[in-house]
């Protein structure tokens, strides 16, 4: 687990665009050999939600939220030599962003929780156009497509999208999660069958796991 | 006089500045919170004219509780407000409101430069330090290529060179077998047996081997020719069905339906249907059925063999076709293998344009399927083809229902062997 005093550090580092007190702080917990699953969610991710807040309540600016997602996804570049490391069990997933979405590190961190549970990941990233998804999943076959949600307002056009990858792949097991879904979209998540909510990475990481 | 209107000229020309060319906003809001008056910028960043809408409307309020009298009187502080803008992408503006003489508000709102060049400098590190990244992963994965490169070369010619030894292991083996027969022991001839018997599995494995390495060089050349499927099948079958009446296992071949040609190199196919049929035989036992079926759609032609084995679970499903992986309930000592057969399937269904899966239960059985497209991949493929698109169960419950919705009457299983 992160320590309150070290995510606090962290925090404010982050918020001051301090990329190199961000990585200080990351190396030392990887040398003090944190499980990378506990540094993704206690730290990368809940900092991350903490900065989404301060935007909300217009606390931080949309560059300070910028910067703080990049620093970010720079640190994740770090861990991929572990992460890639794990022994792969055959299973295929695809991660993505909708089309207008530009948030990507949520989707990006959910394709590393799958790599680190031994799946092999493409995460194709923001803004995906709904074809070339559906070119990308009859390419690739997976077992699973993830799709990441930050923005309520793109909530349509997930459920959009939902529908043109159901018509072409039945049965193909969807799953959905993001930031979006505090503000609503639930229900009309739920009513489309074979399509699952992942409140957080923690969920995603027991579901995986069991 | 002079001072005067020199005043009034400069303070036209900021007006007109702020107005028409000036990256702030400049918004007079009346006291029902409608635009009344906007500059130039405010009408870039939202795509046109925003007077007459809501200034609360243009700004993102998640917790939809703005009120502007909360930011009134003036105050030395600024307010931090994010600006929907027609591109999707908001943007923030620190803001100050001013209340005018008619009970309407002057807001100007600007960005703060210290911010942006600090997300210019993290970006531009950032940047660098991915662009170095790149550049380290590149020299690996080169490294990583001539790694492989002399693997596959070390594969090939280790492979070769014991191919000789081996030969001559098998040839004085069956001679001393035919030569001295009068002249050993019951026990000393099992021996032998034992001798040619690894020596024909070694061989086996080592042509695994270097097919493979052919095939992870890229080296694969199909010479593909029109198949009639018929015949085809029926000879591809035979070397297996040999070694199935040894074992016990009857093999049984569905005559196909359909008189199709098929675009194939019949000899790389006809390694996969043995590597698929040996497969099945490794664990079959003696009584065991082994049913060989073709299906047919409109755009593939499938093959499916069906073992009684112990089946796959679903997970070790998923790695079956890649090399050196043995999921399987164990096989018999004698019935060792490369660990290759299933990926050198793979290899060659997947240069035929076709593709390969299995479907299986634990505990009954397994059937593996090669679906190959009727006509030659090397024309352009199309759009995105609809079976494809369906679950491969589904293709192969549909494929099922086709073939016998085709024939009158379904054809009565035909084995290959001689009865």
């Amino acid at each position: 687990m992160v320590d309150e005093k070290v995510f606090a550090l962290y925090l404010e580092a982050l918020l001051k665009g301090n990329r190199s007190q961000c990585g200080q702080l990351v190396d030392r917990l990887l040398e003090a050999d944190i499980d990378i699953k506990d540094l993704y969610t206690g730290l990368f991710q809940d900092s991350l939600y903490r900065v989404g807040e301060l935007w909300e309540n217009n606390t931080i600016s949309v560059a300070t939220e910028h910067v703080a997602t990049a620093i970010t996804e720079g640190l994740l570049s770090r861990l991929y030599p572990r992460i890639f490391a794990a022994e792969h069990c055959g299973k295929k997933a695809v991660i993505s962003c909708v089309a207008n979405e530009w948030h990507q590190i949520g989707g990006k961190m959910v394709a590393d929780i799958f790599e680190l549970n031994g799946w092999d990941t493409d995460f194709i990233g923001a803004n995906t156009p709904v074809d070339d998804l559906v070119r990308h999943i009859d390419l690739v076959g997976p077992d699973v497509l993830g799709l990441s949600l930050s923005l309520y307002s793109n909530m349509e056009v997930l459920l959009q999208t939902i529908a043109t990858i159901r018509s072409h792949f039945h049965e193909l097991h969807i799953f959905c999660g993001g930031q979006a879904f505090r503000w609503g979209g639930l229900e009309k998540l739920r009513q489309i069958t074979g399509t699952e909510y992942i409140p957080s990475l923690h969920v995603l990481e027991q579901t995986l796991v069991n | 006089m002079k001072t005067l209107q020199t005043n009034r000229q400069i303070d036209r020309l900021l007006i007109d500045y702020v107005m028409c060319e000036a990256a702030v906003i400049a918004l007079v809001i009346n006291a029902s919170g409608k635009i009344e008056q906007t500059n130039a910028h405010m009408d870039r960043l939202a795509g046109g004219s925003v007077v007459g809408r809501s200034f609360a409307a243009q700004i993102i309020d998640f917790h939809d509780t703005f009120d502007i009298d909360k930011y009134l009187p003036a105050s030395e502080r600024p307010f931090l407000f994010n600006i929907k803008t027609h591109h999707g992408l908001p943007q923030t503006y620190y803001f100050h409101f001013h209340r005018l003489l008619d009970d309407k508000i002057l807001a100007i709102g600007q960005q703060d430069a210290g911010e942006t060049e600090n997300m210019r400098s993290t970006l531009v590190g950032l940047n660098n330090e991915l662009n170095n990244l790149t550049r380290q992963l590149q020299k690996k994965t080169a490294a990583l290529e001539r790694l492989d490169a002399q693997k596959n070369q070390f594969f090939g010619i280790a492979a070769h060179d014991i191919r000789q030894p081996l030969s001559v292991i098998k040839m004085f083996s069956e001679f001393l077998d035919t030569e001295t027969t009068e002249q050993l022991s019951s026990s000393h001839r099992e021996f032998l047996g034992y001798i040619r018997k690894s020596a024909l599995l070694m061989e086996d494995i080592l042509n695994d081997f270097l097919d493979f390495s052919v095939f992870e060089a890229g080296q694969l050349t199909l010479h593909k020719s029109p198949t009639d499927i018929t015949p085809w099948l029926a000879q591809a079958v035979l070397p297996s069905s040999m070694l199935a009446s040894q074992k016990g296992v009857e093999i049984v071949v569905t005559p196909p339906n359909d008189g199709s040609l098929l675009f194939i190199d019949t000899s790389k196919m006809a390694q996969v249907v043995n590597n698929l049929l040996g497969n099945a035989l490794k664990f079959s036992h003696s009584g065991d059925r082994i049913v060989v079926e073709l299906f047919f759609s409109d755009t593939e032609i499938v093959l499916s063999v069906q073992d009684q084995g112990p089946g796959i679970s679903r997970e070790n499903q998923q790695r079956l076709f890649e090399p050196f992986v043995r999921l399987h309930a164990a096989p018999r000592l004698s019935e060792k293998s490369s660990g290759l057969g299933l990926a050198i399937v793979k290899k060659i269904v997947t240069a035929h344009g076709g593709r390969v899966w299995v479907e299986s239960e634990p505990g009954q059985g397994a059937t593996f399927f090669v679906a190959l497209p009727r006509t030659d991949p090397a024309t352009p493929a199309g759009n995105v083809n609809k079976d494809r698109l369906t679950n491969k169960n589904q293709v192969s419950t549909l494929l099922r229902k086709k073939a016998i919705d085709n024939s009158q009457e379904p054809p009565a299983p035909k084995s290959v062997l001689p009865q």
